[in-house]
């Protein structure tokens, strides 16, 4: 037992010194291992190896970045936000649920938080504040509403919850897709009653014109979504494959297709004097010069190089957590908090509270994937034993996360909006309040109601005869 | 300097274009009833080595998260003073899996092992463990050097919202 408070200390020590947190996971389970078990530096640093090549779900995570950083660089977001607004501006409040929509729509192509704060709010805040929207209400719309990043599929912190615990990154996927629908309908449902009450403007019904116009403008990115899930859900390729296949299409999509970066920026893709046939032969000689030039091209290069940077850093910390996670079990630390709950009759319910209270004390001070590789390995023995089944103690976790972005000190999605607002921390804690409420209701839902996460992965498990 | 910089960065990102393509080469070879057999062992040393190198590249720019709530709220020599604590801590870290690795990869030799589809030994194949690490070790050292002459103070760890921002707003002004 003195391994593990030593452990911990050690960890926090290090954290808190302000070295980076991959190397304070691996230093403190590397000394832990050394002084407590007869583990040798040799077979820590094999394991080391073993986690850098054998997790191939975890491959998945550089690729959905890459696609991602495409898709934020290359337009999409912009024209996203046009089709939710021709769709839904003209309800009264109905701006601030388009942005809603938007980040459902933007969430379902990335897999982060952050991002979809960054790339939605950057434009929609501007937008509702000038249309009469008060602006703290704008600003808490976007940072609640951008947390669903991590929450529709694909997800990050889904991918390193199915590492940690070795369950199908694919059904986390699906099992992910009912409540990200059903918190942004919440989410909706809840602006349409404050903009009854406080009489929020409505845009003017743009015409189906209009509607069918963005669609067509957004299609690029709504196509990828069904894509992706028709790839994952059909059970054609498994998630990590179908990451690679959409980095690509994304690729294709912002420097060919939407042409916002890239060597083809300034080229139309019909010039004024030129016949419709020489376009798209043109077009076909373009693909070719496109895939060429991209390589060394300024934008793309940077893109690529950014996303190669942020993959980096999760999957160091990733590779180190997996050390962590070997000395908990070396020292069968889950086994032991496991024989307390189940010896102090602690029932399942009871058991999730505990989780919920941890992992949102946790969320307030970490970020959202150390947290899922700390905690993972812990919870998931002793839940296993409660019979709570894995995939929906994934789904809890990462609700919790969702409201971790939202809370301070370390909530990413509020420093976001606060950089795009140009408002001080405090006030943007203050407009992203009342949303608070609202999420931790949808977690108590989330929790007690395991249907909701698990409707799906049963409807596909049945569809495909394994029921 | 200059260029070495440069090539980092270009080798950095050409493995992770590398990666994606092989996989999108599998799943389009499987698609015609052919396979590549050694694709996913490929991808998995690609992605090794990119975390590995990559790693070292983030300590010079900063890139990795780390907590600097408490560190914030010391006065400069004081932060300089952690930041050299902590830069050796990593600095051991560092050598500590060198070593490792090392001890591990003498042994793969003498037996000859190789990896699995790939006509490769294992120790060369897993020989980033040593050399990134070590690599990585230098960077420390840097940071340390920067820190005992008051050129850098801190880690220089920056935060992921910031980074969300700054993407964002050089996709605005394209």
């Amino acid at each position: 037992m003195s391994s593990t408070i030593v452990l911990f200390l050690l960890l926090f020590a290090l954290m808190f010194s302000g070295m980076p947190i991959a190397i304070s996971l691996g230093l403190s389970s590397i000394l832990t291992m050394l002084f407590f078990t007869d583990t040798s530096m040799a077979s820590i640093a094999l394991k080391m190896i073993d986690t850098l090549t054998e997790h191939y779900t975890l491959l998945a995570i550089p690729f959905f970045i890459l696609s991602s950083a495409f898709l934020s660089n290359g337009g999409v977001a912009g024209r996203m936000i046009r089709f939710a607004v021709a769709c839904v501006g003209h309800i009264r409040g109905g701006l601030a649920m388009a942005s809603v929509m938007a980040c459902m729509l933007f969430a379902a192509v990335s897999g982060s938080s952050p991002a979809t704060v960054a790339a939605i709010g950057s434009i929609v805040i501007v937008g509702m504040v000038k249309s009469g929207y008060p602006k703290p209400f704008a600003a808490g719309v976007i940072s609640t509403a951008g947390t669903l990043g991590i929450l529709i599929p694909p997800s990050i912190v889904m991918l390193i919850y199915a590492a940690a615990t070795e369950v199908s990154a694919a059904r986390m996927f699906m099992a992910g897709l009912v409540p990200g629908l059903a918190m942004g309908c919440f989410l909706i449902l809840a602006i349409y009653i404050v903009a009854r009450i406080k009489k929020f403007p409505a845009e003017k019904f743009p015409g189906f014109g209009e509607i069918v116009q963005s669609f067509g403008g957004a299609s690029g990115g709504l196509f990828m979504i069904l894509f992706v899930l028709y790839i994952i859900y059909g059970g054609i390729a498994s998630p990590t494959e179908a990451a690679s296949i959409s980095a690509i299409y994304a690729f294709i999509m912002a420097v060919f297709v939407y042409r916002d970066i890239g060597p083809l920026k300034n080229t139309p893709w019909k010039k004024p004097d030129e016949s419709t046939g020489g376009a798209a032969f043109r077009g076909v000689i373009d693909f070719v010069v496109v895939m060429v030039k991209s390589s060394t091209d300024k934008d793309v290069k940077k893109v690529v190089l950014e996303a190669a940077k942020v993959s980096i850093m999760l999957l160091f910390i990733i590779s180190n957590a997996m050390l962590f996670a070997h000395i908990l079990t070396l020292e069968r630390i889950p086994h032991f908090i496991a024989s307390l709950i189940v010896n102090a009759e602690l029932p399942a319910w009871g058991f999730l509270i505990v989780v919920n209270i941890v992992l949102l004390i946790a969320g307030n001070f970490m970020e959202p994937s150390a947290i899922i590789l700390i905690m993972a390995p812990i919870l998931f023995p002793i839940a296993m034993q409660l019979g709570i089944d894995p995939i929906h103690l994934g789904i809890i976790m990462v609700v919790n996360m969702e409201i971790g972005m939202i809370t301070p000190p370390v909530g990413l999605n509020l420093f976001v909006t606060a950089g795009i607002t140009k408002e001080s921390m405090g006030w943007v804690i203050k407009s992203a309040a009342p949303w608070l409420l609202l999420m931790l209701a949808f977690l108590a839902l989330i929790t007690y109601v395991p249907q909701i996460s698990l409707f799906v992965p049963e409807l596909v498990d049945s569809l495909r005869g394994y029921k | 300097m200059k260029f070495i910089a440069r090539l980092e960065e270009n080798i950095l990102s050409l493995l992770l274009v590398a990666m994606t393509l092989v996989v999108f080469i599998e799943v389009a070879a499987r698609l015609m009833n052919t396979g590549v057999l050694w694709a996913q062992e490929l991808t998995l040393l690609l992605s090794a080595w990119m975390v590995m190198f990559g790693a070292s590249y983030c300590v010079k720019k900063g890139a990795h998260i780390g907590v600097d709530l408490v560190t914030n709220m010391l006065n400069d020599n004081a932060k300089r003073i952690v930041a050299i604590v902590a830069g050796a801590l990593c600095i051991v870290y560092c050598w500590l899996i060198a070593w490792g690795g090392w001890v591990y990869l003498v042994k793969f030799k003498k037996i000859g092992l190789e990896l699995e589809d790939i006509p490769l030994e294992k120790w060369q194949a897993y020989s980033f463990i040593i050399i990134a690490t070590l690599l990585m070790s230098v960077r420390f050292a840097i940071i340390i050097k920067g820190n005992i002459t008051g050129e850098i103070i801190g880690m220089k760890l920056t935060d992921e919202a910031e980074e969300a921002l700054e993407l964002q707003e050089e996709g605005d002004v394209k």
